[in-house]
């Protein structure tokens, strides 16, 4: 085994890229234990283990199973936030 | 509650329910950072802790003096505390700075601290978007608890190494901004 590579699993890193319309975005809504995924600029992120998600929704206005391109422009931080959440797949149907 | 002040404040625009939330959540998280950091202080030992020991004592004391302030606002406009302390933990705006896995290592401290202000930057930002013009209490209250945040967020800054930030610690009495609205001074 000596010599060859190591490799880390990464935390960000999806053995599949998944493609979703915005219909199956809207099922990841962290109702019922559902996973709460959220979109930006057409990549899909994994945001289920934010303490600011629970229950699928952030600061009380926003709701997961969403395209939330347009809030986010508007929202007290950047997209540099969703760097800290896995890319799951990207939705096709975004504007 | 105050009858006329919410209905001035629906009849702005504002969904008071929605508003009511964020307060409370913002509440939750100034009691819970109150007590985060009480420990956090408590780890902020020898030659490198003992140094930021007294500005993060500051910001605990802030902290808890801001929940005083909100709460008087949250039942002004028909709102309450939840009966469970466990659920008030919960719903907090930002989640728990606890201590690092380290607790000598006082950069990882600093880190916790100075993420526990940026999220509490961002709600009062978000609060004042949506207050602004329409909810003249619930801004101005909310603006004074946002001008402290910041400095907190400054002195942390400071010692992560991030650059000046141009304020300086307290001198004399905490709370300058926040103190008015505060039931019991």
């Amino acid at each position: 085994m000596q010599g060859l590579p190591v490799f880390l699993p990464n935390p960000h890193w999806s053995p599949v890229m998944r493609r979703l319309t915005k219909k199956e975005l809207s099922q990841y809504n962290g109702i019922d234990g559902a996973s709460i995924y959220i979109a930006y600029e057409g990549k899909v992120y994994d945001v289920s283990r934010s303490f600011l998600w629970q229950k699928g929704r952030h600061q009380v206005l926003h709701i997961a199973g969403m395209d939330l391109t347009t809030e986010l422009d508007a929202a007290p931080h950047g997209a540099d936030l969703l760097e800290r959440f896995p890319v799951i797949g990207m939705l096709i149907d975004a504007r | 509650m105050a009858k006329v002040a919410r209905e001035m404040v629906e009849k702005a625009g504002v969904n008071v329910d929605e508003l009511l939330e964020l307060l409370v959540k913002n509440a939750a998280a100034e009691l819970t950072t109150f007590y985060y950091y009480t420990i956090l202080r408590a780890n902020l030992i020898g030659l490198e802790g003992e140094g930021i020991k007294e500005i993060a004592e500051t910001a605990r004391i802030e902290d808890r003096n801001h929940f005083e302030a909100l709460v008087p606002r949250i039942y002004e406009l028909g709102g309450k505390l939840p009966d469970d302390m466990k659920v008030f933990h919960d719903m907090s705006a930002c989640p728990p700075a606890n201590l690092p896995k380290d607790p000598t290592d006082v950069k990882a401290i600093l880190t916790v601290l100075v993420e526990a202000e940026r999220c509490a930057v961002r709600g009062y930002t978000h609060i004042c978007n949506i207050t602004a013009g329409k909810d003249h209490r619930t801004y101005a209250l909310s603006l004074a608890i946002l001008n402290e945040e910041i400095e907190h967020e400054s002195w942390f800054s400071e010692f992560l190494g991030e650059g000046p930030s141009g304020h300086f610690l307290r001198r004399g009495e905490t709370s300058p901004f926040v103190r008015p609205f505060m039931p019991s001074v």
